[in-house]
């Protein structure tokens, strides 16, 4: 049984819908994130689960219950918020308890709830601090441990990261991932805009752009196979290379033309046989481009080298298209080389240029 | 002409200090007898009177304000549809003077015109409220006058304060299940002390300078039950002839504001040498 | 749709979907009960004000405060504009009105030029002892009037503007003062600094920065000074009677006069006529000036 199931969803901001006929099922204990650039309706889609904004149409269920109507307090669902939200003139203890003395749960039960959760966060000695006299990370623990105490089955985490330094995003970012799993089953749904953190704690990513479902699968396959042109641009950096132009079949494998440039499709995995003349786009990531002087099948010049310590990135340009490759960091190649490239085959992604979606 | 703005403030206050100290009449002459003027000062039951109204009045007033200010605000911050049209009708008496607002709420209480004399026609023979005419009760209807005309600015500082809250503490409290009254009254009301000290400071400044509304609705009276200070210094300067006195009771009026501002800076003071501790 | 049915397992039709159903709740009701008392709290008084000046005395004797005159009658109106008496002369509050708008069009615009200029350059020039200075602005917009009405008194005697049109605008203009200065300076600081930077660099001194980037950029501050000017000053009623003279008594100070006349009957539709009158221009600030209004007041609030 699924632990959250959205049916049909529509959400709309007076006339403008936001998003329309959205349907997602979240399993038990599933970490899955919502991806997307600002705006696509992930954060619209997670507060519709809380039931933090009034939907136009569709269900929402939570533990095999509708709660398309019910008070987001009722839906069994803890939440943690981008600005941690936590509540300034309140203690640490005062912020994790409150909901709680609301509830009228006993207090010892209180007390023992606050106490699991403030050890598996690290925040037992931060019980009298108020939160103006707490780091961002610590504050951002505090706001994990307000949703923890809850007690629920499924959390929701809106940008959590967001507002912390680099350093401190990724230590968060392995303890959450560790949080994850010590709490067993219990469902997480993260909305972000930050691929990393998509790629490295998703069970699942769903990659959202205009209020729709782009593309929902495991995080390897959203990088390598990608379902759609956005999906394939939006994830990875520096992102996928592109190149324009249409398919030719003859009497041999089919071969992808854009102007001088030809290749061979003979070991891509079509999904289905391709017709003569469809406009396509190849698309190749950067560290797939093989440097291969003796059998390259394209020629390129070195325009800018960018070092970046553990790997090398050189933009190049390929018949008037501009290549980037993603080489070891100890790469020397210099502007102006000239230089032979290949494309493995199984590495190739090829989109349609009028559905965008994957041939 | 800031400077000459300056000036005035500065010399002036040192001057009317000065002149508290000697015995001039009608014309200043630096005359000093020490604290006599003073003295005189409160023994007369003019200003004590003075002093006594205005503390009534001020402490009823912020009461009054504030509680009815919060919960206008709050009231109006519950997405109401008509909203600009209720905060338009809570604010427009503020835009009048309060020489306006004196003489409308002495017609409102005036025992046979207004209210009063209204719900007696309208059958309610023994109904009477006219606290103007009553020495012990003229000065809550100043409050009432007062509290008609500036509870829209407490109401519109405090909305401001609150619209300034993020929207995810709001969030968090329907997440968390707690009632929107305790959300307003624990974790709101907490977050916008500075919008609270703003409409207080407004609040006490227009308290302490309190003169046109009483002018105008009471002339001090019945009797001499609603004299404040402010009417008292000005009698003094012109028709009582008697300046130095009246230069002694400005200079009373004076001490809260200073008192509120130390307190103000001392508290900037302390806040910031707990920042650089933390800091440091 | 009919698919979604099936997957969870065909219930009912009429189980939760779509919005949550606006039911008319108890503390819905509150709300708006409270907001209307409220409103009808603040409105009473002008509707009372506005019918008993439509109304004639007799029926005015009658009691009936709230009800809609049987007659509309704008005889009240014309006498309070030009005939009522104040006890020594008999020309209604037009004088006054003349007399306010004398004061308030220079005061307003004087003042608002100067602390424009002031707090311009007090942003320019971040100078030694600022602090100090700043210190004894905020006092100055807090500092109860009466304690330095005498030697105001006292100064503008000395130079002979005592109770002169001049000196009653000179008065306005030095209240006003602190608090526009403040305002402006406050705005201008939250400029980025570099703008100003950036102006030097270009060899815009001191006047040319002034005029050419400074000024178009002052647009909504000076509407917001503008507004709590004129307010401020055709609403004053102290200033009018110490400072102004016999001849120059703004409108508030006559209405006063005409109002608590003892001489006479008091006719209530000529005096709240009058009032009306005296009210009108500030209200009709506030109305056409809607949230900037409120803009000016928190402004006028000063965050110290």
């Amino acid at each position: 049984m699924a632990s959250v199931s959205i049916n049909s969803l529509d959400v709309a901001f007076g006339t403008v819908k936001v998003i329309e006929n959205l349907n997602l099922d979240v399993e038990e204990g599933e970490f899955i994130v919502l991806l997307g650039p600002s705006g696509c309706g992930k954060s619209t889609l997670l507060n519709s689960i809380a039931g933090l904004l009034d939907i136009a149409d569709g269900e929402i269920w939570i533990d095999g219950k509708n709660v398309t109507w019910e008070e987001p307090k009722d839906r069994g669902i803890g939440m943690v918020f981008q600005s941690y939200a936590l509540y300034p003139r309140m203690t640490v203890a005062g912020n994790l308890s409150f909901g709680l003395k609301m509830a009228k749960v006993p207090k010892p039960e209180i007390a023992e709830r606050i106490k699991g959760a403030s050890e598996l966060l690290h925040i037992d000695d931060l019980m009298h601090r108020r939160p103006v006299e707490l780091s961002g990370g610590q504050r951002q623990r505090v706001a994990i441990g307000r949703a923890l105490v809850r007690d629920v089955n499924v959390y929701l985490f809106d940008e959590p990261l967001s507002n912390l330094d680099a350093a401190l995003r990724t230590e968060l970012r392995v303890e959450l991932k560790r949080l994850h799993r010590e709490l067993g089953n219990s469902t997480m749904i993260y909305v972000t805009h930050d691929q990393v953190e998509a790629l490295t704690l998703a069970d699942r990513i769903a990659v959202m752009h205009g209020g729709i479902i782009q593309q929902l699968a495991s995080p390897r396959t959203i990088y390598h196979r990608p379902a759609n042109r956005f999906v394939a641009g939006f994830v990875g950096s520096p992102r996928m290379n592109f190149i324009a132009g249409h398919i030719e079949t003859g009497s041999g494998d089919p071969v992808f033309v854009a102007g001088e440039i030809a290749h061979p499709l003979g070991d891509y995995d079509f999904a289905e046989p391709p017709s003569s003349g469809t406009a396509a786009e190849l698309g190749i990531r950067p560290e797939h481009v093989r440097i291969d002087p003796d059998n390259g099948g394209h020629t390129v010049t070195v325009e800018i080298v960018e070092p970046m310590g553990a790997e090398t990135v050189v933009w190049c340009s390929l018949a008037g298209h501009t290549i980037g490759l993603r080489l070891d960091g100890d790469a020397a190649h210099e502007p102006q080389d000239t230089l032979k490239v290949g494309f493995p085959g199984d590495r190739l992604n090829l989109f349609d240029r009028e559905t965008g979606s994957r041939l | 002409m800031i400077m000459v703005s300056v000036g005035v403030f500065v010399f002036g206050i040192i001057y009317s200090v000065l002149l508290s100290f000697t015995n001039a009449k009608l014309f200043p002459k630096f005359n000093f007898i020490g604290l006599d003027q003073y003295e005189r000062l409160w023994g007369e039951t003019r200003w004590l009177v003075s002093v006594e109204n205005i503390w009534i009045f001020g402490v009823l007033i912020i009461v009054f304000q504030m509680t009815l200010g919060y919960l206008l605000a709050v009231f109006i911050d519950q997405r109401i549809k008509q909203e600009d049209a209720f905060r338009t009708i809570f604010l427009y008496p503020f835009s009048m003077s309060l020489v306006v607002t004196g003489l409308v709420w002495q017609w409102m209480l005036d025992p046979n015109l207004g209210f009063s004399s209204a719900m007696q026609k309208l059958g309610f023979e023994s109904f009477v409220f006219a606290p103007l005419v009553h020495q012990s009760t003229a000065i809550y209807g100043l409050v009432m006058g007062g509290v008609w005309n500036g509870v829209g600015v407490t109401m519109a500082i405090l909305l401001a304060g609150l619209r300034g809250i993020d929207a995810e503490i709001w969030r968090a409290t329907r997440v968390d299940g707690i009632p929107a009254w305790r959300a307003y009254l624990y974790i709101a009301l907490p977050m916008i002390r500075g919008a609270l000290a703003t409409a207080l400071i407004l609040q006490c400044t227009s308290i302490v300078r309190v003169y046109d509304l009483v002018i105008a609705m009471t002339q001090g009276g019945p009797g001499i039950a609603t004299q404040m200070p402010a009417i008292f210094v000005i009698e003094h300067i012109t028709n009582r002839q008697n300046v130095a006195l009246g230069m002694a009771a400005a200079s009373m009026m004076l001490l809260p504001i200073v008192v509120l501002l130390a307190i103000k800076s001392a508290a900037d003071w302390h806040a910031k040498s707990r920042r650089e501790q933390r800091a440091a | 749709m009919t698919g979604i049915a099936t997957t969870a397992g065909g219930i009912a039709k009429d189980r939760p979907r779509g919005p949550r159903p606006r039911r008319v709740t108890a503390s819905r009701v509150g709300v708006y009960g409270f907001l209307i008392i409220a409103a009808i709290y603040f409105l009473a008084p002008m509707w009372v004000m506005i019918v008993t000046s439509l109304k004639t005395m007799p029926e005015i004797r009658e009691g009936f405060l709230f009800n809609w005159p049987r007659e509309v009658s704008f005889e009240a109106w014309t006498k309070a504009w030009s005939t009522a008496c104040t006890g020594r002369d008999c020309e209604g509050v037009r004088p006054g009105f003349l007399n306010s708008v004398k004061i308030t069009v220079p005061s307003v615009a004087i003042s608002v030029v100067i602390a424009a200029i002031n707090g311009y350059a007090l942003s320019f020039w971040r100078f030694r002892g600022a602090q100090i200075f700043f210190a004894i602005l905020i006092f100055g917009a807090f500092v109860p009037y009466q304690v330095v009405i005498y030697p105001l008194i006292i100064f503008l005697r000395e130079i002979g503007l005592f109770a002169s049109l001049p000196g009653i605008i000179i008065i306005h203009t030095i209240f006003g003062m602190p608090i526009l200065t403040l305002l402006y300076r406050n705005y201008f600081a939250a400029l980025p600094e570099e703008l100003f930077r950036a102006a030097r660099v270009d060899g815009a001194g001191f006047w040319s920065a002034f005029f050419r980037i400074i000024l178009p950029m002052s647009v909504p501050i000076t509407i917001v000074a503008i507004i709590l000017q004129v307010t401020g000053i055709w609403n004053d009623f102290l200033f009018g009677i110490v400072f102004a003279g016999r001849e120059n008594m703004p409108m508030t100070v006559q209405l006063n006069n005409i109002v608590q006349t003892t001489s006479g009957v008091r006719e209530y539709n000529v005096n709240m006529a009058a009032t009306i009158l005296t009210a009108a221009v500030p209200l009709a600030v506030y109305f056409i000036s809607g949230r900037w209004f409120v803009r000016g007041i928190a402004a006028g609030a000063v965050k110290g």
